[in-house]
């Protein structure tokens, strides 16, 4: 037994499901629909490499991701998902299982019919009552009739016995975030006034006679379910807590294998699983669930992203498996390091919700943390022995300039990165400890870059600002130099203003090298402005933003934006968009629309956040002293955290 | 079948009765606000139309007839007329905002406002329910997205 293990014992205690045993407690979610398939449902090279990742990820049982089955598509909700409505599809699928139980783990195949949000390529969904969505996103809806719903039962039934030939233990079906079988459970969405409509006991009937048939179809094979053990729709009329699970409670008395326990919908006004929501919040849930079914295995991981906690939950006995998913897209080797005891190794999802915000934009997903994740087909993302060992220099020791070094490192060459303050980090470190939503996941990342560096043994070299004669005094003791000197406010473009000398730079607010007077105007709303702005007006100071553009978040993630909005609407931060700073005096800062008309912002501090400029300025100054010279993260032009380690991390698989 | 969208012209001349203007409030003041943010509206294709109901109207078990108030975009502006809604299946506009009686209260207070933000805040808070008959992309090529936007719909897809 490794060490992890003994210390994690029940998470690493082996288990059942059916027939099948499993060599741990841990459950790979189907949580996210991969775009990297062909339009008509094909799978492809590119998710194949993948889904051999995550066979290997260490988990008992393994999940492939949602496949629609029915042959017109109204089940399809992503752009590029899968489909099993045809024999057609199998042999990829083959594979697939293959992968898992060449790993050691059991195979469930989920089946996802996503009702309301699906027929992505057709002009309609299908669901049953015409409830329209309350997101302007998907397909206007029809109402199933009864000969489709068992048309679309049938359906179902085929697709696992079809999963089941190829070599897949089991199957899964999913009512989470509101696909087909949640809005024939939901009284918000399901309007019937037939048997499949009204009460509890109706609404749950299509659930009912989905698990018959797909049980009759593969009697011997385990089937999932996933079930809201909250909806957060009840305030739109939809299911209370209880009656979720009085829902499940049917399932139960169907003889289900296990209840998967989710959480929302893609249409509540609530957060689920956003980096605001605190790690155990939702486990009230699966432990109700399981106090409920004692004899039903219970898997659950809504924002339950560490190990150690999902250990401690099986131990209290609040569910069975720890269902995961989103922390092993950002590291998928964080079971076999917490298997090891290298659980300060792990890099954790920081909540993002990158890999989502993609999807609604009909992208492929990938992960913020994770640059190779989508890509591991490509040989040019991985991480391989380089040919010739190169001393390489890096200038800034922000995460694009840690993720660079830490992967060439990795691939054997001799890093050493040069940075002028006092810590590694750069500006994310100040962001961090401005952020409301949860500052140590984005201190997580730093943390993260000093372990490994260690671990790698790349040199740090802090308080040395990496200029041009410091450069003369290091002359050809470098082969490579990587500029991974990140962005400044743009003090510059102030010029000229009236009054610009008191101006502070935001970064230096984030850092607390500066502290602001009670009544402060923020220059700037996106990220870096929002988020100081808010910091800021959460410690009592009056806030105002002004912002060039109609809207505020131009450069925040789409999944977040709302969070943003939401915060700058309850803390009550005035905004003044489509405007620009026309004068600051030691009494406030006049403001021009673009329309013309002014207004006056009475203002103690005055805090500039965009418009930045990449520190680009060495690029031209090393240009002769020195073999190979690179760029990557805001050094290349201003952007984010995302582009930052991504670019970082290519450039050290390439040098 | 009477053609239920026909009722959609219903207005104070034609016999709108004293109840739905009380749930509403008049026509002036909901012109008046929101030609107030006729830049919200400008890009909005003539003949697009946003219901506003009382959230019994879309409730379970819920009747077609319940009074609807119409912003409908025309070259003049946005026009607000009084209409009955038919059911999710077939009435023609293309948002429909449901209100309980409170969140209507809220709104007709917001009138001499900014109706838009006390929107916006109401459907954040759950008090407001919004429903999409019309896909993305066709609310995008009817002009929809500066509304969407004031209406706090600029992340579209949740799941967050």
């Amino acid at each position: 037994m490794r060490a992890g293990e003994a210390k994690l014992a029940q998470l690493f205690a082996p288990g059942s499901i059916g027939k099948f045993p499993t060599k741990n407690r841990i459950k790979y979610g189907a949580c996210c629909v991969s775009n990297y398939n062909t339009r008509d449902g094909f799978i492809t090279p590119r998710e194949l490499a993948r889904t051999k990742v995550i066979a290997g990820t260490g988990c008992g049982i393994i999940t492939n991701q949602g496949a629609y089955p029915d042959p017109l598509g109204e089940g399809k909700a992503y752009f590029r998902q899968i489909a099993l409505y045809d024999d057609k599809f199998l042999p990829q699928f083959e594979s697939i299982a293959g992968y898992i139980h060449d790993a050691g783990g059991v195979a469930i195949q989920q089946i996802l019919h996503a009702g309301r949000y699906g027929g992505i390529d057709l002009g309609y969904c299908i669901q049953p009552s015409v409830v329209p969505q309350t997101l302007p996103h998907f397909r206007p809806p029809r109402e199933i009739t009864q000969a489709q719903i068992r048309e679309t039962i049938r359906q179902h039934a085929d697709a696992a016995a079809r999963a089941v030939r190829v070599g897949f233990d089991g199957t899964e079906i999913t009512s989470f975030m509101g696909y087909l079988l949640a809005s024939f459970n939901s009284k918000f969405t399901n309007r019937r006034s037939d048997e499949y409509g009204g009460s509890v006991v109706n609404r749950g009937r299509f659930m009912r006679e989905l698990i018959d048939a797909i049980k009759q179809a593969t009697p011997e094979n385990p089937l999932v379910v996933r079930l809201n053990g909250a909806e957060l729709m009840d305030r739109l009329g939809g299911n209370t807590e209880d009656e979720c699970f009085e829902l499940m409670q049917q399932a139960v008395d169907c003889g289900v294998d296990m209840i998967s326990v989710t959480v929302g919908w893609q249409e509540a006004p609530d957060s689920s699983i956003g980096r605001d929501i605190p790690p155990g919040h939702w486990n009230y849930l699966s432990a109700r669930a399981k106090r409920m079914f004692p004899n039903t295995l219970i898997t659950f991981g809504n924002r339950l992203p560490d190990p150690v906690m999902a250990n401690a939950c099986i131990e209290k006995g609040e569910f069975d498996f720890w269902e995961v998913c989103r922390p092993l897209l950002a590291d998928p080797e964080l079971v076999h390091k917490a298997a090891e005891d290298r659980l300060h190794e792990v890099r954790r999802c920081v909540g993002s919700l990158n890999c989502l915000s993609r999807l609604f934009r009909d992208l492929p997903y990938t992960c913020t943390m994770n640059p190779a994740l989508g890509h591991e087909v490509e040989p040019e993302y991985q991480i391989t022995p380089a040919a010739v060992q190169k001393k390489i220099m890096v200038i800034g020791a922000g995460p694009a300039g840690m993720e660079c070094a830490i992967t060439a490192a990795r691939r054997g060459h001799a890093v050493t990165v040069f940075e002028k303050s006092d810590h590694i980090g750069g500006n994310l470190l100040g962001y961090a400890h401005s952020d409301l939503a949860r500052p140590d996941d984005l201190l997580s990342v730093v943390r993260h870059y000093e372990v490994m560096a260690a671990k790698y043994g790349v040199e740090i070299k802090l308080n040395t600002e990496a200029n041009a004669k410091f450069m003369r005094s290091i002359l050809h003791q470098y082969d490579v130099a990587v500029v991974a000197s990140g962005a400044r406010v743009d003090r510059e473009s102030f010029q000229g203003l009236e009054g610009a000398e008191r101006i502070v730079d935001a970064l230096d607010v984030a850092a607390g090298r500066v502290e602001p007077a009670k009544r402060v105007v923020v220059i700037g709303a996106g990220k870096i402005g929002l988020t100081i702005a808010e910091s800021l007006r959460s410690k009592g100071a009056d806030v105002t933003l002004i912002e060039r553009e109609k809207r505020i978040a131009g450069d925040v993630m789409p999944s977040f934006k709302w969070r943003h909005g939401t915060w700058v609407e309850e803390l009550g931060i005035a905004t003044l968009t489509s405007s620009r700073v026309k004068k600051i005096t030691a009494e406030g800062v006049t403001v021009m629309s673009d329309k013309g008309a002014e207004s006056f912002v009475a203002a103690d501090t005055v805090i500039a956040a965009s418009p930045r400029r990449s520190n680009q300025e060495v690029l031209h100054e090393f240009e002769w002293m020195i073999d190979e010279l690179h760029v990557c993260g805001d050094a290349v032009a201003p952007r984010g955290l995302d582009q930052a380690i991504h670019e970082g991390y290519r450039l050290g698989c390439r040098i | 079948m009477p053609d239920l969208r026909a009722r959609e012209s219903l207005t104070p001349e034609n016999g709108v009765s004293a109840t739905v203007e009380s749930q509403f409030g008049e026509l002036g003041p909901w012109e008046t606000a929101l030609r107030a943010r006729s830049a919200v509206f400008s890009g909005l294709a003539p003949g697009s139309r946003i219901g506003l109901v009382e959230e019994a109207a879309v409730g379970s078990g819920s009747e077609p007839g319940s009074p609807m108030l119409i912003w409908k975009a025309t070259q003049a502006g946005i026009e607000v007329r009084y209409g009955s809604f038919p059911g999710f299946e077939q009435t023609d506009v293309d948002i429909l905002i449901a209100a309980d009686a409170a969140a209507l209260a809220s709104l007709l207070q917001a009138l001499e406002g900014d109706v838009l933000a006390r929107m916006r805040k109401l459907i954040r808070a759950g008090e407001l329910l919004f429903f999409a008959r019309k896909s993305r992309r066709d609310l995008e090529d009817a002009g929809y997205d500066e509304l969407l936007d004031q209406l706090g719909f600029a992340f579209l897809g949740a799941c967050r």
